[in-house]
């Protein structure tokens, strides 16, 4: 049974495979993909090894999940438990978001 | 360096799932010096953390196969360097030879049958408690130092331990005939070669019987190091991955 805190679990990968678990928010991507949106989102370049380990944990936790394969790129999806969890940690950095920016406003006021 | 190198840095079983995609995707993006270096700590993370589901599996054989190949070499080092010379050091050395071994094997067997793994374990472990005990208490004076009890204790722990995971791993077939065969009777003419040598009426005959016993030993761990390394899952050598 997959666990739900996929942040936790996947160090020191934790944040490359929350970034793949958000370009994957929209549909099904191979990895080329998934390195270009990375990037797009983030402002970082994701190396391709970093890519496969966090598609490695990712998939093995039961987050995403590889569709067939077009010639010899295979796309990867987010499943069900997979957006969940994606839904969980980006409302819990929301409200860290909101806090942090309450505070700073505060304390520059 | 080339994508087909970058991808072979990375475990048998990991480039079975990932490889072909992997490739090609080295292949649409060439991979710069910052790449390079990525996909080297890539490679790394995969073989210390296999994610594929035998991937503990995997962990498991590799860190048995290098025990086994560790005990390998220790025996024969053992032999060459203290056989001729039987005293109180031989002890300590062959029980840690042979615990090199039986951690070894059963980091395996843990992976794959628990119940019968355990047995082998507390077998070979009662040889060692008492041959360690044994050593403390001829340290401590409690029993006189004798060349030709502590060789008599080191051949009984060791085919006590030996011959119970050669018999494991027959009945499980988890390595080749041929390997489990000649763990059981290598440590068997080994045991007999030791008790010769520690015999004031020891024949030249029996003297080389044990030391063929000894080689045999050696090589049994050997081959099974080696099917540990080579072998997948998938090849059905192993028995079923968990």
């Amino acid at each position: 049974m997959p666990k739900s805190s996929a942040a936790e679990d996947l160090s020191p990968f934790a944040t490359p495979a929350l970034l793949v678990m958000a370009t994957l928010a929209d549909g099904p991507k191979h990895g080329y993909a998934i390195m270009q949106e990375a990037e797009l989102i983030s402002g970082q370049p994701l190396g391709p090894g970093t890519l496969y380990a966090a598609l490695a944990r990712l998939e093995r936790r039961g987050l995403i999940e590889a569709l067939p394969a077009e010639e010899r790129r295979r796309p990867y999806r987010l499943t069900a438990h997979g957006a969940t969890t994606l839904q969980a940690h980006l409302d819990q950095l929301r409200s860290f978001t909101r806090q942090a920016l309450e505070r700073l406003e505060g304390g520059a006021a | 360096m080339s994508p087909h190198r970058l991808v072979g840095l990375y475990p048998a079983a990991w480039r079975e799932r990932y490889g072909d995609e992997f490739h090609a995707l080295l292949e649409t993006r060439t991979p710069g010096r910052l790449d390079v270096i990525d996909i080297v700590w890539g490679a790394v993370d995969a073989h210390l953390f296999p994610q594929a589901p035998e991937g503990r599996f995997l962990m498991f054989t590799r860190l048995a196969g290098l025990a086994a190949i560790g005990a390998a070499a220790a025996l024969l080092m053992g032999f060459l360097f203290f056989i001729p010379n039987i005293n109180e050091l031989t002890v300590p050395v062959f029980y840690g030879l042979a615990t090199i071994g039986v951690v070894g094997i059963h980091l395996r067997q843990v992976a794959v049958r628990p119940a019968l793994a355990w047995l082998g374990f507390l077998l070979g472990l009662l040889g060692l408690v008492s041959g360690i005990g044994f050593v403390l208490l001829t340290r401590v004076g409690v029993i006189p130092t004798d060349a030709n009890e502590v060789g008599f204790l080191v051949g009984l722990a060791l085919w006590i331990g030996s011959s119970a995971l050669g018999a494991v791993m027959l009945a499980i077939r988890v390595f080749p005939t041929l390997v489990g065969l000649a763990l059981v009777i290598g440590s068997n003419i080994a045991v007999l070669g030791l008790f010769a040598a520690g015999s004031p009426n020891a024949g030249e005959a029996l003297d080389i019987l044990g030391q063929v016993g000894i080689l045999v030993y050696a090589a049994a761990w050997l081959g099974i190091g080696v099917s540990l390394l080579v072998a997948q899952p998938q090849e059905g050598v192993l028995g079923p991955a968990t």
